[in-house]
């Protein structure tokens, strides 16, 4: 972050700027523009990013209301859910390119206010830690409970598997840019696709939701239970049946997402399958954590699942 | 202090947590169920689990536990507001967390921090030593 005192012209602020945001919040690019928004041209760096067809999210920020200020438009290519952390680090990034563009002019010294990152590269640092070891007590706490509930030792592999094979997907796309959260509809797809399930099975749709590590962790894991319930005993075993998978947002500021799992079809779960690991987590697990609730009917045309749970408010689009 | 500072407070060997009345504020559903099983086990009584502070306050509302194991992180990021509450109302407590001890801020430097995963047996000899009244400051 230093670089930035050591920027001689515009271009090398830009890019100085547009780095920092990429890795400390893992955006695509950033638009900046020194001088603020007029009655005219209220957003120029946000034309300037819509204007290279970019897709996905973007934010953009205003630093100071002086002439000599800067405008910053960062932009994010895929669904991305802003946190409050990385609002505060891109305003004190616009604050410090603000003052950049002011010493290229006047050569004045800029070390002053770049220390303002160092705690929040220490937070950064401190969550990374907190994310792994969290996980890793989740793993052993899974592991543990699945001895009670198990039959077989090949049984209890091949289950164990397959939920660790869940929970590394939405690692896997949470790692892919820190805080970029994980879209609903690639974390359903993603779960069909590792159980081998064809689309002719499938009717999977829903308004975009981006769901934050908390949320894709439990809601991935409970599909993968869902999926695998449905593979053994369901629909998803039997040719000819159907699953469809249909989610909205409701309430007024959109902060509810209502999630309807439907089996249809010949094969129909016995009620004695009901009592296991995979059921305690769509029953418990996911009621406990995400603070939503949950419901299993088994019907005489195949199983039912609702789950609902609350999300941070969506734009309306 | 009533429960907790009672010196003739039976503690058998096998349960040595008889009589303890525990908060668990955690927000994973598989780490909060084991941890609240294997406490009751050694005879302590538990309240909740909890899996956020909303939940917790409303525990709170009804209940007077002895000690809090507290998970300082929930929703993402950390949070002391309950620990405040909590030790204002005399509870000890203890953080559980995968951060860093040295990431408590410096008034609660000197509260008992166990990182993730958790060590059973070592969580079950520092709730003996949360449960020592605090020196006043």
């Amino acid at each position: 972050m230093r670089e930035l005192t050591a920027c001689s012209s515009r271009e090398e602020i830009n890019g100085t700027v547009e780095r920092a945001a990429q890795q400390l919040c893992g955006a695509h690019s950033v638009f900046l523009r020194q001088g603020t928004a007029s009655a005219t041209d209220p957003d120029p760096t946000a034309d300037d990013a819509a204007a290279t067809g970019a897709q996905g999210t973007s934010i953009t920020i205003a630093a100071g209301a002086s002439p000599n200020d800067a405008l910053m438009t960062v932009v994010w290519t895929s669904p991305h859910a802003v946190t409050d952390l990385e609002r505060e680090l891109l305003g004190t990034l616009a604050q410090a390119a603000a003052l950049a563009f002011r010493s290229t002019g006047s050569q004045r010294p800029l070390a002053f206010h770049l220390h303002a990152f160092a705690p929040h590269e220490r937070a950064r640092f401190f969550d990374f830690q907190r994310q792994v070891r969290g996980l890793l007590a989740m793993v052993r706490s899974i592991v543990r409970r699945m001895v009670e509930t198990s039959v077989s030792i090949e049984e209890y592999a091949a289950h164990l598997e397959g939920r660790l094979g869940a929970l590394a997907r939405v690692h896997g796309f949470l790692l892919r840019a820190p805080n970029a959260g994980v879209d609903l509809e690639e974390l359903v797809r993603a779960e069909f696709l590792a159980q081998s399930v064809t689309d002719e099975h499938l009717q999977v749709g829903g308004p975009r939701v981006v769901l934050g590590a908390k949320e894709a962790e439990t809601v991935g894991l409970t599909l993968h239970e869902l999926a695998t319930n449905s593979v053994k005993f369901g629909a998803l075993g039997h040719l000819g049946d159907k699953l469809s998978v249909r989610w909205r947002l409701e309430g007024p500021r959109r902060t509810r997402v209502v999630l309807d799992w439907l089996e249809r079809g010949k094969r129909v779960l016995r009620a004695n399958h009901r009592k296991g690991f995979g059921f305690e987590v769509i029953e418990l697990l996911f009621p406990y954590e995400l603070g939503g609730s949950s419901s299993v009917v088994v019907e005489p045309e195949g199983l039912r699942c609702s789950l609902t749970f609350p999300v941070p408010p969506h734009e309306l689009h | 202090m009533t429960c907790s500072a009672n010196p003739q407070r039976v503690t058998k060997a096998d349960e040595p947590l008889e009589g303890l009345r525990l908060l668990i504020v955690e927000d994973d559903y598989f780490v909060a169920s084991e941890l609240a099983s294997s406490l009751r086990l050694r005879g302590a009584s538990i309240v909740g689990p909890a899996a956020n502070v909303r939940k917790a306050r409303e525990l709170l509302g009804r209940e007077r536990p002895d000690l809090a194991l507290l998970d300082i992180n929930l929703n993402g990021y950390p949070d002391f507001e309950l620990a405040a509450q909590l030790r204002a109302a005399q509870v000890g407590l203890i953080f559980t967390t995968g951060y860093d001890a040295q990431f408590l801020p410096a008034q609660f430097q000197a509260t008992p921090c166990l990182q993730k995963p958790l060590n059973l047996s070592a969580l079950v000899s520092l709730i003996g030593t949360a449960l020592r009244p605090l020196p006043t400051p």
